[in-house]
């Protein structure tokens, strides 16, 4: 009996350390490499917004297209804005993170952000010499994963 | 023991794995959120804040003061107050009502634009007869706005609030008979609150719009005033004196109007960019005339007429072009016989050039020309870049910025009906601002070689002034002394250029060579020796870096930071803001703008000239952004040998004339808005803004007057008060008239000597942005009353010195020998 319980609780104690550190590297993980894709396309003086979805891919069964309604983020999470314009030449900016990105017809662009602080930023088209007609005014904000999480889900 | 050690570890591993589980299950570990501090509400900060309906005002009759009957119906459409009290208002009554006129007499002084408010006074006491009544009001100096009323409003039961505190409680009512606020005027800080409340209430809409609300009687404008003023004792230079707008006494009637797509159908486009206004005397009678141009409807030629008073010619002129779309003007001796022609410059409808038969007729000569090229055309300077006696012609023009389409559009102004009508315009892009992205946009500037015979020849090729920037004015100047007229244009979106004239014979692009770096959105140009040191400064304007964001004026003296993308600047590295490059010698120039005191907030067009007469020239920055925009004050600049203070609260430029800071913009008709369906059609109102000025001594007493060209509205005729003012005026007015040079004499230096200092002008007849003048040159000689000498150094290379004949305060005419 004794030759059994000794390897047994051995073995218990291995799968366990095993599976402890199997589920840190994952929370690890998910926490560095979270990556959101958003697409922002000008077209007809409006813009339009929509989440890559789960898949991180667009043009599949799980993109999530925006409303008029503000942008929610989780902390932590690396967010690529992919934009283009079907038309005229747009720009949006959210001054606070320092992004302003022009957007030329036939030329799509991305840029990249860590979002690394709570809060709520300004998102708006950029001002030139004057404001577009094209105006829009929403706020992009950076959340808790759990709120993220329930934002997306009522989605 | 080992048994129990191993049996506690597996335990204790197994737990933390669940605690893990758990942990990574739940909620994960909350990041520290920062919460910020909330301040207290300030509702006041949002100007879009207004007080809310607290309950209907009865409708209501009882006696006037003049014994008749008066009632709400009186007070339809209007903000007013109420006040009661009874017998003869003892205390606290008396104090209330002290307090009530002191909020009044502030509210007069600060309040302007849509300023109809009246004081209702009842006096509850049902004895009082309407003779005592009457002499209530005349003890109590209760005349303008008042009316005084007998008896009492007779409320419905409940609706009078319980706490209702006659004899110190006042109610605020707006134009639908709501009851908007209730003040105890026994209150600390009352009087501050009520003048608030009721410029929120003010702003209403009702027949008319505001848009911003923020323009209506702006709360920033007495406190900047009253911050400038605090500093006047900082101004070494002679400010005592003032400026008073006497548009009407003038009897200049006219208005400038603008196109739709930068008003009803706003674009942002370079529709917003206005136009010029000009001088010269184009009937050879000595006095300056001023023609101005408008985007929209008729252009006016007014006749200087003396005493500061003007007479419209344009019927007679030729001048109106009411079809075209203008933009710019230049006055110039063409053709050299002795009067001025003119060149006007269009958007798509072909440019203009007039020649001045010499009693302000004028006949379009552009066709035969050769000037009448159709594109997007804004700045235009004349200057002989060959020193062959005959002006040529630089045209700026900005790029393609119109869709090719053609709107259509109808004017209907409320009181002022001269631009009333129809009109046709190019529809701007609705990504103008975008155009330097793209190279199909972009339109050439054209040098213009005066052939002789009133033709001109286009040598942008073959003089190398090949120049696609956005350029909206250029500024011919010798910038290194050579005697050759180099040429500086100013880039609207990106760099500036600066050309070298070679000896009349090529321009050399030295742009970055000399300015490694210019205002990215440049506007205007002025060009003198601001500091007295016998070489050229150069100062700009950049009204689109200041369009980048919105600054505070707290922000105004110093650069701020933009935003703007890479690949919007394009390969830019410019400058955002003013500049003012201070010339150190060997064609170094260093922008020393934030030093000196040359930034300021939304710029347009600058025009330069001494008017405190102490030989430094000033600088008028014409400022304001106007629909959809702010009100922003224009800029006075009194130069202080190099350096510039801020003077225009000081010399009454500011706040302008009954403190408007707006002006009806369009009508607004969509019965598909709510605002139309309750009140009917709507006037936008709109912030007043200028674009350009030009100084000239409209009324010949000694001094320099301002006269400005508005945006979509009436010009301002600021008229100096300095020949009064300063008992020690010392001037000289210089007329110069070209023999082998041409004419005009642009491109002449003017040296005068004058108590131990010489005082250096350049003739190049830039009036002001989007202009060119042709006026003597007025050069203030401080303290000085004496002229020692006077030197022109004449385009043609001629040099000649006049020791006598120079007229002291008055004007001395030179003829090239």
């Amino acid at each position: 009996m004794r030759v059994v319980v000794k390897p047994l609780l051995v073995g218990i104690l291995c799968l366990t350390l095993i599976f402890e550190i199997w589920l840190i590297i994952d929370r690890l993980k998910q926490e560095a490499t979270q990556e959101i894709a958003v697409q922002f396309t000008g077209s007809k003086e409006e813009w339009s917004f929509r989440y890559a979805g789960p898949d991180g891919s667009f043009d599949t069964s799980d993109d999530l297209f925006l409303g008029p309604e503000d942008l929610m983020f989780p902390i932590g999470a690396t967010i690529k804005f992919y934009s283009s314009s079907e038309d005229l030449v747009y720009c949006f900016e959210v001054r606070d993170l320092e992004i302003a990105q022009l957007v030329i017809p036939g030329q799509p662009d991305s840029v990249e952000v860590e979002l690394d602080e709570l809060g709520s930023y300004d998102l708006n088209p950029c001002q030139f010499c004057g404001i577009p007609n094209h105006y829009f005014d929403r706020e992009l904000r950076v959340v808790s994963p759990e709120e993220y999480n329930r934002w997306l889900a009522k989605k | 023991m080992k048994r129990l050690i191993l049996a506690l570890l597996v335990l204790v591993v197994i737990a933390a794995g669940v605690l893990i589980f758990l942990n990574d299950s739940s909620e994960k570990t909350k990041p520290e959120v920062k919460t910020a501090v909330v301040p207290e509400a300030n509702p006041y900060a949002d100007p879009s804040y207004s007080p809310k309906a607290l309950f209907a005002l009865p409708s209501y009759n009882m006696v006037d003061g003049n014994g008749e009957v008066f009632g709400s119906e009186d007070l339809a459409g209007q903000v007013y107050f109420i006040f009661t009290f009874s017998g003869n208002c003892d205390e606290p009554c008396s104090s209330s009502l002290a307090v009530l006129k002191s909020a009044k007499n502030t509210m007069e002084q600060s309040f302007r634009t849509w300023n109809e408010l009246a004081y209702v006074a009842i006096n509850s006491d049902e004895s009082i007869t309407q003779e005592g009544l009457a002499e209530f009001a005349e003890k109590n100096d209760l005349k303008d706005s008042w009316y005084m009323l007998r008896t009492w409003i007779d409320f419905p039961q409940n609706v009078l609030p319980a706490d209702y505190n006659p004899e110190q409680e006042v109610m605020l009512v707006d134009r639908e008979g709501l009851v908007r606020a209730r003040f105890n005027l026994s209150d600390e800080g009352v009087e501050e609150k009520i003048i608030q409340l009721t410029r929120r209430v003010l702003r209403d809409p009702h027949k008319r719009i505001a848009d911003p609300l923020e323009i209506i009687n702006p709360e920033w404008l007495d406190k900047r005033m009253v911050a400038q003023l605090k500093k006047r004792d900082r101004i070494q230079s002679f400010v005592d004196f003032s400026f008073e707008d006497k548009v009407q006494e003038s009897q200049i009637a006219w208005r400038h109007q603008v196109a739709d797509d930068a008003g009803k159908t706003y674009k942002p486009s370079h529709y917003d960019h206005g136009n010029g206004i000009l001088t010269a005397d184009v009937d050879g009678d000595q006095l300056l005339d001023l023609y101005f141009i408008s985007q929209i409807g008729e252009n006016q030629l007014w006749k200087n007429v003396g005493g500061g008073r003007f007479q419209n010619i344009t019927a007679n002129s030729g001048l109106a072009l009411r079809d075209l779309v203008c933009v710019s003007g230049a006055f110039a001796d063409i053709d050299n016989d002795g009067d001025q022609d003119l060149f006007v410059t269009s958007i798509l409808g072909g440019n203009k050039l007039f020649e001045n038969n010499g009693k302000g007729n004028f006949k379009d000569i552009s066709k035969a020309s050769g000037l009448n090229y159709k594109g997007h055309s804004a700045g235009a300077s004349f200057f002989d870049y060959d020193k062959d006696g005959l002006l040529d012609l630089f045209v700026s023009n900005v790029g393609k910025f119109t869709t090719g389409k053609t709107s259509t559009m109808e004017v209907k102004h409320p009181s002022e009906p001269l631009q009333d009508g129809s009109y046709e315009f190019p529809e701007a892009m609705k990504d103008a601002f975008f155009g330097h992205l793209f190279p199909d946009r972009k339109e050439q500037g054209i040098l213009y070689h005066n052939e002789g015979g009133n033709r001109f020849k286009n040598v942008s090729a073959e003089m190398n002034l090949q120049d696609t920037s956005w350029t909206g004015d250029s500024h011919p100047m010798d910038l290194n002394g050579d005697g050759w007229t180099d040429l500086y244009l100013t880039n609207m979106q990106g760099d500036d250029q600066y050309y070298e004239n070679v000896e009349g014979k090529s321009f050399v692009k030295k742009s970055r060579e000399v300015f490694p770096k210019t205002p990215w959105g440049a506007m205007s140009i002025g060009v003198s020796d601001f500091d007295g040191d016998q070489d050229l400064d150069v100062f700009i304007s950049d009204m689109h870096s200041d369009m980048a964001q919105d600054f505070t004026y707290w922000d105004e003296k110093k650069k701020n930071p933009v935003n703007f993308p890479p690949k919007f600047l394009v390969n830019s590295d410019g400058i955002y803001g003013n500049a003012f490059f201070k010339n150190g010698g060997d064609m170094k120039f260093e922008d020393v703008s934030m030093q000196n005191g040359a930034e300021n907030l939304w710029p347009w067009g600058m025009t330069v000239g001494d008017v405190n007469a102490d030989g430094f020239e000033d600088v008028f920055v014409a400022s304001s952004m106007n629909y959809p925009f702010r009100y922003a004050v224009n800029s006075m600049l009194i130069n202080e040998g190099g350096k510039f203070a801020d003077a225009e609260f000081i010399l009454g430029l500011e706040p302008r004339k009954n403190n408007q800071t707006a002006t009806w913009w369009f009508n607004y008709t969509d019965e598909n808005t709510e605002v139309v369906e309750k009140w009917g059609e709507q006037e936008v109102w709109a912030a007043l803004g200028t674009r350009s000025s030009v100084f000239l001594d409209l009324d010949d007493d000694g001094d320099l007057d301002i006269v400005t060209s508005e945006f979509n509205s009436a010009p301002m005729v600021m008229m100096s008060n300095l020949s009064e003012k300063k008992s020690d005026l010392n001037f000289v007015k210089i007329q110069l008239e070209g023999t082998s040079s041409n004419r005009n004499g642009f491109g002449a230096v003017v040296k005068v000597n004058s108590g131990g200092k010489t005082i250096m002008r350049h003739n190049h007849g830039k009036s002001g942005y989007l202009s060119q003048s042709v006026a003597p040159l007025y050069i203030g000689l401080g303290s000085s009353n004496t002229v020692d000498s006077i030197e022109v150094i004449w385009p043609s290379g001629k040099t000649q010195k006049l020791t006598q004949g120079i007229a002291l305060n008055g004007t001395t005419r030179i003829i090239e020998e």
